[in-house]
């Protein structure tokens, strides 16, 4: 055992072990860890945001001179900085209005990629991929793959249809389609619980290794 | 009825004591060929991808969680990262997350160090941009003029950060066609999900992620479709990376606590099944 004499180590260790204390009960030890977390992340994402959005992507490019830059300025930026602006005229009530112009820029942006992308990326994709042909010189393995994707997806589909009554031959498919679905939950949650362990086991090797030294198998 | 009614009542903190006694008692015995760790498909997919990049071929890595997600996603992404310098690609690193270029920071010089690469010639961490909720705002104009996305690298210890457009590692970039591979070390969103969506259906970028395991069923239909060239999902699989580089890291560390307390788990499921049928017949 050789504890740690890092000043930040300590500091690590000890909020952990604040943050893992609600686990006893709701305490002052755990909402110090909790305020302090809030509150350091607030002030570290403005900080990022200023330094790689505001001052490299705007006034850089709009007064390179002033950091030593040989290039011409970006005067066309002025007009998402006007943008901008309007969304935050929110916060006079008299103008308020204003903020309707760069919230419907960014929904109409936003749209028009995701509209697009949604489409290629993930329907048209997978509806492809989910149609290929059973055999295609394959495995059998492969062969059974390809028929329980298939399956799998028209069956969870037709779990779906709402617009014919779930009875008789359509009442078992929709139930295949809902065993389908079930195991899906399963892996789900079976993936969750090894996120979690995996996520609680990374800050034992540090309590343990890190901060105290021990030596970890 | 009465020893029923006690265990099903039982004070949960005994539940979480078990669960810590779990997570660490298995970290001072040696085991070393007690636990088994076998290959799987998409993780063998991405090894065997890498290893036919040609010597020198670019390649984006994103930064796509933070330090909560770090003992998960963080040892495939020191693998996949281990590898490419192995195969001597030329890393570009950004970061979609706030809170990712502390952990590119420290990975990167580290990693480069022991690679012997030279920054700025080898690779450069380019830093976060804020793409919006979904890092479209990032992701899709990097299709087009990737160096006007990203104006200028991020200033490593000992080093001040420079325009792109003077970085040799940089020469020639404008759009993902001049990357081999796009590597997303991803724990959510923005991350791989929407780079699939953004630069593989538009630009046909292969892409490689390390995720979290919550986040990998959603993944593995675009391993069917192709989208995604090969996955290394969670802790397990970055044992797996660690096995095909040969080299034992955080994971393997990991790897039996893992496996101890999903056993306990899997117990305790069972066993709050068990008495609920009990209870259930007696009434």
């Amino acid at each position: 055992m050789n504890v740690s004499l890092t000043f930040s180590t300590w500091v690590a260790a000890l909020l952990t072990l604040a943050v893992l204390s609600f686990l006893w009960r709701d305490n002052p030890i755990y909402k110090f860890a909790e305020f302090l977390f809030v509150g350091c992340s607030a002030g570290y994402f403005a900080a990022q945001y200023w330094h790689t959005n505001i001052k490299d992507d705007l006034l850089k490019k709009l007064f390179p001179g002033a950091w030593g830059l040989e290039a011409q300025p970006e005067w066309h930026l002025l007009v998402g900085v006007a943008i901008g602006i309007t969304i935050l005229m929110r916060l006079v009530p008299a103008a308020a209005w204003l903020s309707r112009i760069g919230i419907a820029f960014i929904v109409g942006f936003n749209a028009g990629i995701q509209i697009f992308s949604q489409m290629s990326g993930f329907v048209l994709s997978q509806v492809e991929a989910t149609l290929r042909p059973f055999y295609s010189g394959g495995s059998v393995g492969a062969v059974l793959r390809e028929l329980v994707v298939t399956v799998s997806a028209l069956t969870g589909l037709t779990y779906f249809y709402f617009s014919k009554e779930q009875r008789g031959w359509f009442g078992g498919v929709t139930r295949l389609g809902i065993w389908f679905l079930m195991i899906s939950f399963g892996a789900a949650y079976g993936n969750t619980v090894m996120t979690r362990i995996s996520i609680m086991a990374g800050r034992v090797v540090f309590l343990l290794g890190d901060w105290l030294g021990f030596k970890i198998m | 009825v009465k020893i029923l009614e006690r265990i099903e009542n039982i004070d949960r903190r005994y539940v979480y004591l078990l669960v810590a006694a779990c997570l660490t008692v298995p970290f001072f015995f040696d085991w070393k060929g007690a636990i088994d760790v076998s290959l799987t498909t998409p993780v063998k997919s991405a090894y065997d991808f890498i290893e036919a990049l040609p010597e020198g071929s670019r390649v984006l890595v994103s930064f796509d969680y933070g330090p909560s997600t770090l003992a998960e996603v963080g040892p495939g992404a020191v693998a996949l990262v281990k590898h490419l310098m192995k195969r001597r690609a030329k890393i570009v690193a950004i970061a979609l997350w706030p809170d990712a270029p502390a952990l590119a920071r420290e990975m990167l010089p580290r990693l480069g160090g022991e690679a012997g690469y030279e920054p700025f010639v080898d690779w450069v961490f380019l830093g976060y941009k804020y793409g919006g909720p979904t890092g479209s705002g990032v992701i899709e104009p990097m299709g087009t003029k990737f160096k006007s996305v990203f104006p200028f690298t991020v200033a490593m210890p000992g080093g001040e950060d420079r325009p792109t457009s003077e970085v040799p590692v940089l020469e020639g970039v404008e759009s993902y066609k001049d990357f081999a591979l796009l590597v997303s070390l991803s724990a959510g969103v923005p991350g791989v999900k929407e780079y699939v969506q953004m630069a593989n259906s538009r630009y046909k970028i292969p892409i490689i992620s390390s995720v979290s395991r919550v986040t990998a069923p959603e993944l593995y239909p675009f391993l069917n479709s192709g989208q995604l060239a090969g996955l290394v999902p969670g802790v397990s699989s970055g044992a797996e990376y660690e096995k095909l580089l040969d080299q034992r890291g955080l994971a393997h560390s990991i790897m039996p606590v893992q496996s101890v307390t999903q056993l306990i788990i899997i117990f305790l499921v069972i066993l709050g099944n068990v008495l609920q049928i009990i209870r259930t017949s007696i009434r």
